[in-house]
């Protein structure tokens, strides 16, 4: 579910690189920061896609730092903090929070259930600030565990329930952009559900796990042109947006990176095709 | 309000482009937080924002304005609805769906999207057809899963995707109706439906034009930690 907003490095200028790296960076320190070391590890690359989507439609002020890190001891990186990579630290802890303890519900994951404990102070501190998008992840991820009992075979009922969590999310200020910015997230969530199902759907059916794809007459790389579809309706509104800052990065990540995790997918399912032919 | 190319600085017909680098402009001079000591400043970074809203989505913007007065009819109505903020979003076409204006409005729409009786359609396809105009969709769909595969032609699939066009699920449309068109490819009214309901992902591909989409991962080179935190927090795909 997590790692499809990401970029396609080959495409990034070595400055656009660094931009993104500050960014990443600087939601990974706020982390330990504001809530503690282990919740560092809860890290994604779509939440660091938020930071810069809305740096790039409010242009707030920026602090700028070099630091060293205890992955980087020796060599200091460029830091990006501003009040965006505090939101999507915060929603780092929330959505990495309710995953685990829906995954210790869904099949006793011991090490997810400790996770979770281990961000509980970290959650009630997000939860009082909070408290809408932290409500809404805990419904849809809710909807969607029971809609996976339930062997939901509607798959745009399914991406709908992840679209309105990514659309809670990235709704939360509440203001003139609120409308759009929803209802972008909302397709972008939709893929990031449709997608990630594509990918497991060929793993799933062998192991007789559930699939909202299980029951459809399409495999994983027919269903490209769908997600296309789906990926549309974001960029329609996503191109009427005043972006500038940044928006070479946003622009790689929405067009080129959103695909590399599922051609990776796609990829490996052709070549265990030809492997069980 | 006053005229929008005004509020932005523009002249008449400006590009997409100019409007929003001016918008980006005006909000650097009059936003809020840069202006603590300007109490006029959030209500010009209003009009700002309506200006903007105005030059980039003309018809849209008429369409929510109806939906407006139509929600605070009924909000005045004690009709139900739901609360503030989360949920009331009329955006583009509604929540997360398709243009309908676009795909059903119109007479040349009318006359390729209409679910039409025609001669030799089973029982259970007249049901489906009545259901389809009666805004019944799930039970068109119940009606059609209920024909036995052997007698799912074109015209099955292509039913279906109409149903699943009318309840907003994208991928279940384009599927069922990529099939109809896969089946029947002479059939202009299916090619039609389909082309529309596409309409995204054409302009997607029109955006992405330059960019590759072909590319493909290799574990994690940004940050170790990253990694860590990928294959720990579900989603790697790397194994």
């Amino acid at each position: 579910m997590f790692g499809f907003v990401q970029i396609c490095e080959k495409e990034l200028s070595q400055q656009e690189l660094a931009r993104y790296r500050a960014f990443y960076c600087g939601i990974c320190h706020t982390l330990g920061e504001e809530y503690r070391q282990i919740a560092r590890l809860a890290l994604s690359y779509d939440l660091t896609f938020l930071a810069i989507f809305f740096s790039s439609l409010y242009e707030p002020s920026e602090k700028q730092s070099r630091r060293n890190c205890l992955v980087h001891p020796f060599k200091q990186h460029e830091v990006i903090q501003n009040e965006f990579t505090a939101y999507a630290a915060d929603m780092t802890v929330a959505l990495t929070y309710h995953k685990c303890m829906d995954d210790w519900k869904d099949d006793h994951n011991l090490l997810k259930r400790g996770y979770a404990a281990a961000l509980q102070s970290s959650y009630d501190k997000v939860k009082e600030k909070h408290p809408l998008p932290c409500r809404i992840i805990e419904e849809e991820l809710a909807a969607l565990l029971e809609a996976e009992k339930a062997n939901c075979s509607d798959p745009d009922l399914i991406s709908s329930l992840f679209g309105r969590l990514m659309a809670g999310i990235f709704g939360w200020k509440q203001d003139h952009w609120t409308p759009y910015v929803s209802e972008f997230a909302f397709h972008l969530g939709a893929y990031i559900e449709l997608a990630d199902a594509a990918c497991d759907l060929e793993s799933d059916r062998k192991k007789g796990r559930y699939n909202p794809f299980s029951s459809h007459p399409v495999n994983g790389e027919e269903l490209r042109g769908a997600l296309k579809t789906v990926l549309g309706a974001a960029a329609d509104i996503f191109e009427k947006l005043p972006l500038e800052q940044d928006l070479e990065i946003l622009k790689n990540i929405l067009y080129s990176g959103i695909w590399v995790s599922y051609n990776t997918a796609m990829e490996r399912q052709k070549r265990r095709g030809k492997a069980d032919a | 309000m006053r005229d929008p190319y005004e509020v932005l600085g523009l002249a008449r017909g400006a590009s997409q482009e100019e409007i929003k680098k001016a918008y980006r402009k005006m909000a650097k001079k009059y936003h809020p937080d840069l202006n603590p000591d300007n109490p006029g400043a959030a209500e010009k970074m209003n009009e700002i924002n309506e200006a903007y809203d105005l030059l980039m989505n003309p018809e849209k913007q008429e369409a929510a304005r109806q939906r407006e007065r139509e929600e605070a009819y009924r909000r005045q109505n004690s009709y139900g609805g739901y609360g503030q903020g989360y949920g009331n979003y009329r955006g583009y076409g509604g929540f997360g769906g398709f243009d309908y204006e676009d795909i059903f409005g119109g007479r040349q729409n009318t006359y390729y999207t209409q679910a039409e009786y025609m001669p030799g359609d089973s029982f259970s396809v007249q049901q489906a057809l009545k259901e389809i105009s009666g805004g019944r969709y799930q039970d068109a769909l119940h009606t059609l899963n209920s024909i036995p595969p052997t007698e799912r032609n074109a015209r099955w699939y292509y039913l279906c995707g109409l149903a699943h066009v009318h309840l907003n699920n994208r991928v279940q449309a384009v599927t069922y109706l990529e099939k109809a068109v896969q089946m029947d490819p002479d059939n202009q009214g299916y090619r039609y439906l389909l082309q529309k309901i596409r309409q995204p992902q054409q302009t997607y591909e029109t955006h992405a034009a330059g960019r590759s989409s072909d590319v493909f991962g290799t574990l994690n080179r940004l940050c170790l930690g990253c990694m860590l935190a990928q294959c720990f927090c579900g989603g790697c795909r790397c194994c």
